[in-house]
């Protein structure tokens, strides 16, 4: 017997069609769906914390490092493209408004606008990609990192450090490519996620009863927004900025 | 055995009575293990690992110790020495204390601790098996192609600039397995959380699920911290930039927070649950509700907390600030309010109770005395002025084995022993295990008590030879660890031969509470054929007394 | 998991405020601060943006006990490792006659 049949009544069509939704989808060791995804989501919170322990130890060792070393640490801040900074903060900012739209879609059964605003989402994360790739380009061409194309002689030049002072620049400028780095992988990750769950989407797999994924999904995202957030002033905003220092 | 009376039965005929289903015979097959998600399987996945890399571990420190028979230490050169308790001290921890209790016998317990079919996320617990095989295969083959000379804790500059042999593979391989115990401590939060029976709450949980939680959350707060200061020393190796080395700008007493950070909470995850394994054992032998369950608890969370606060104790001699080493010394003491109300509890259970010495409960009573004495001589450690006097001593190691091995590894053997006949649905030899027991606990004693002697009197950890004086205490320090290694290979020989030969126990061979004595050994795939209603609080033992003593 | 659907315009305006203290955040890079006062603005100002990811477009305003605890408990731990360890860096040398401390 299938849903469409056309002797059922609609309430009947209705407790049917959740029948086959949670012989489908309930995984064994649990009683219902809500327990499925209430277990989704404390997993994925769970998930974050060690996240935040994760980012938070670079964000600790960071500040230390700007504590021991503040006048390196401001130098070499103010050479990173706090232009290209900004804009990535808000095309992020943009794409978490999209998810939550996601999430609140699936919670609605909305299928298309669900579909639409993870397309969107993934398309304002790529954006993000291609601006911080090319702002990896201009890093390089500006001899920003250290280990490859770096010249140390350029900060004591032109930014009057003191030669021992130079290989704390260089620390600070690891610490960008590490943090921007490893931020980098999880918007690839998440990417790579929403493009999943997006054609599930369009598939029309979730429902009002089930759309864990898509809310699991929402969450890591918009972690992966508030680390930027942070890195943001903890990179790029340590000096004071002149008015000339526009890099577009 | 019910086995034993079954006549000859022409073939091809069905046999009366059929085997009952168990989650050993559910499926048949190197792939129906391999790719489980049956968290009892998992379990013994664990089981078997964990107990690899114990025996490889500590045939290394085998070496160094015989090494130490002589002042001279002839046996191995001073640089293989420096290996061998590198090989030992990672091995040991990462791979065989961190995950030994929580991930084999916590994996197996705790959905039926619970009364559920599995844990939350039955698919990322395999996969932390395999991050577990892959951290193990990558770390061993590091060592052993080559080897590690930085001792277990990595520090730099030994690692980041000293060092020329495999410490970034093996490094990648300790971070592996970290995420692996990452993985484990979120199933079982989750699961704790969301997957109890009906009827149990909070303060109906024995205290071992307490104690897993409460393990489970160290992993998830500490693993991290450390998987990325290793990583910036990946880093720092590969690239040359100076992070953490002084030479080239950074600084290696940040490496020591960060690194402390995890081990030192670590050092709870390797005791933690071994507290919960004795919390089950003492009440069952003892015939006696656990005194002060609640205490009980909330200790379990209160060691759990107070013990991120303390790491600065690994650092006084390291140049931390007088002021912060006045603090992490303070608040080193608290830590042992919370330990001491747990050996309380246990002492108080055991008054006028009906005691019965089987082997889980002489193991259970070793892990009290042995943690007492390792727990006191924290103490000595925790204060300023003593830990500047002994710091780096095998006052240390002794310490810490007594923390580790006396507690931890005898938890360990205590639980396998008691949960063994649910596990495996049989019985060992009675007569093997006790000895065993009574053999571990005096090789231990006599291993690591004279290192309190020599350490207080100056000899420094870690080196390959010694001045004479301290002869004496060696040998019997080796002497100790001969007895020791004979004490853990008898397990392993009666455990396998009960698998074969030994009596078929019951669904409750200890007359034990608990949800998991409730169902048939060993258990059926899906754990309990009705999902169990719980209606009193866990080592309602006085309830029982007359009708089912052991 | 939440109970409560928050609307559209709320998402929006949400939004908005993100936007208005992003501008504000590079903006006060422009005013000449000593350095410890950009970070302390900085940090500041994302920790605002931070508290309103988290609490609307996370939904742990409307979220079960749990999902505090989880917060609480993974922001606790980070400040731990954040004052322990910066409580070593910051106290050096305050003990005078001290070498090395």
């Amino acid at each position: 017997m299938s849903p469409e049949n056309a002797l059922l009544t609609p309430a009947d069509r209705e407790m049917l069609e959740h029948t086959m939704l949670v012989r489908d989808r309930l995984e064994e060791q649990y009683h219902d769906l809500e327990q499925q995804s209430h277990a989704a989501a404390a997993g994925m919170w769970v998930f974050l914390a060690t996240e935040v322990m994760f980012f938070g130890t670079l964000f600790v060792s960071l500040g230390i490092y700007r504590f021991l070393y503040g006048e390196a640490c401001e130098a070499a801040s103010e050479k990173l493209n706090w232009a290209i900074g900004g804009i990535n903060t808000i095309v992020l900012l943009i794409s978490s408004f999209t998810m939550a739209l996601a999430v609140h879609y699936a919670r609605l059964e909305r299928r298309k606008a669900l579909t639409t605003c993870l397309l969107l989402t993934g398309l304002f994360g790529l954006c993000f990609m291609g601006l911080k790739a090319y702002e990896y380009y201009t890093d390089y061409v500006e001899n920003l990192i250290p280990g490859w194309r770096f010249v140390s002689q350029e900060w004591v030049d032109q930014e009057g450090l003191s030669p021992d002072q130079v290989p704390h620049v260089k620390l600070f400028l690891l610490f960008y490519w590490i943090m921007t780095a490893f931020h980098a992988l999880h918007v690839t990750i998440g990417l790579c996620a929403v493009a999943i769950i997006a054609v599930l989407a369009r598939q029309g797999r979730f429902t009002r009863s089930y759309y864990a994924p898509v809310d699991v999904l929402g969450l890591y995202w918009h972690f992966v927004d508030l680390v930027w957030i942070f890195l943001l002033p903890m990179l790029y905003l340590l000096g004071t900025h002149s008015a000339d220092s526009l890099h577009l | 055995m019910s086995g034993a009376t079954l006549q000859p039965v022409p073939r091809r005929t069905v046999r009366l009575p059929p085997v009952r289903e168990t989650y050993l015979n559910v499926a048949r097959g190197v792939t129906s293990w391999l790719l489980t998600k049956d968290h009892k399987r998992i379990g013994l996945l664990y089981l078997v690992s964990v107990t690899v890399m114990f025996f490889i571990g500590g045939f290394a420190i085998a070496i160094a110790r015989l090494n130490l028979l002589t002042p001279e230490g002839g046996l191995v050169q001073a640089d293989t020495y420096n290996r061998l308790f590198t090989l030992h001290g990672v091995i040991m921890v990462f791979f065989f204390l961190v995950p030994v209790v929580p991930a084999s016998l916590g994996n197996f317990m705790l959905p039926m601790m619970i009364g559920a079919k599995d844990l939350a996320f039955p698919r990322l617990n395999l996969l932390s098996w395999y991050l577990y095989m892959l951290g193990a295969a990558w770390t061993l083959y590091a060592m052993l192609a080559g080897g590690v000379d930085t001792g277990w804790t990595f520090y730099t500059p030994y690692s980041s600039e000293a060092s020329h042999y495999n410490v970034v593979a093996t490094m990648v391989g300790v971070v592996i397995a970290g995420f692996s115990s990452l993985l484990t401590g979120l199933n079982f939060i989750v699961t704790t959380h969301w997957l109890r029976a009906p009827g149990m709450h909070w303060f109906r949980l024995p205290i071992f699920v307490w104690t897993l939680y409460a393990t489970s959350l160290i992993f998830l707060l500490a693993v991290p911290v450390l998987a990325m200061a290793l990583i910036l020393v990946v880093i720092e190796r590969i690239w040359q930039i100076g992070i953490f080395d002084p030479s080239l700008g950074g600084d290696p007493v940040l490496f020591q927070h960060l690194f402390w950070f995890y081990s030192h909470p670590a050092v709870y995850i390797m005791i933690l649950p071994g507290m919960g394994v004795v919390s089950e054992v003492i009440p069952c032998f003892a015939r006696k509700q656990l005194y002060g369950y609640n205490f009980v608890a909330y200790s379990s969370f209160g060691i759990a907390c107070l013990g991120f606060l303390v790491w600065g104790h690994h650092m006084f001699v390291a140049g931390i600030s007088l002021y912060s080493a006045l603090i992490f010394s303070s608040l080193s003491f608290l830590v042992a309010i919370p330990s001491a109300v747990k050996v309380f509890n246990w002492t108080a259970t055991l008054y006028k109770s009906s005691i019965s010495f089987q082997a889980p409960m002489l193991f259970a009573l070793g892990f009290v005395a042995l943690f007492t004495v390792g727990g006191m001589t924290g103490l000595f450690l925790a204060s300023l002025g003593v830990d500047m006097h002994v710091h780096d001593t095998y006052f240390v190691i002794a310490h810490f084995h007594f923390i580790m091995v006396g507690g931890m590894v005898m938890a360990y053997m205590g639980g396998l022993h008691y949960w063994w006949p649910k596990i495996t649905g049989r019985m060992y030899s009675e007569w093997w295990s006790r000895l065993s027991a009574i053999i571990i606990f005096v090789g231990f004693f006599l291993t690591f008590l004279p290192q309190f002697v020599v350490g207080y009197n100056g000899m420094p950890r870690r080196y390959h030879k010694y001045v004479p004086e301290f002869e004496v205490w060696n040998i019997l320090s080796t002497a100790g660890a001969s007895i020791l290694s004979a004490g853990y290979v008898l397990p392993l020989c009666y455990l396998l031969l009960s698998l074969r030969y030994g009596k078929r126990a019951g669904a409750n061979p200890w007359g034990a509470t608990g949800l998991e004595w409730q169902t048939a050994s060993p258990p059926p795939k899906e754990n309990f054929a009705v999902t169990p209603v719980v209606v009193r609080p866990p080592y309602q033992y006085h309830l029982m007394k007359a009708q089912n003593e052991p | 998991m939440s109970e409560r659907i928050l609307s559209v315009p709320t998402y929006a305006s949400v939004l908005v405020a993100l936007l208005i203290l992003t501008v504000a955040t590079v903006g006060v890079s422009f005013i000449p601060l000593a350095g410890h006062w950009h970070i302390a603005a900085g940090l500041g100002i994302a920790v605002v943006k931070g508290g309103l990811v988290v609490l609307f477009f996370m939904h742990a305003l409307h979220s079960p006990k749990l999902t505090w605890a989880i917060i609480a408990v993974a922001l606790f731990w980070l400040s731990i490792l954040a004052a322990l360890t910066l409580c070593d860096y910051f106290t050096r040398g305050m003990v005078p006659g001290m070498p090395g401390h």
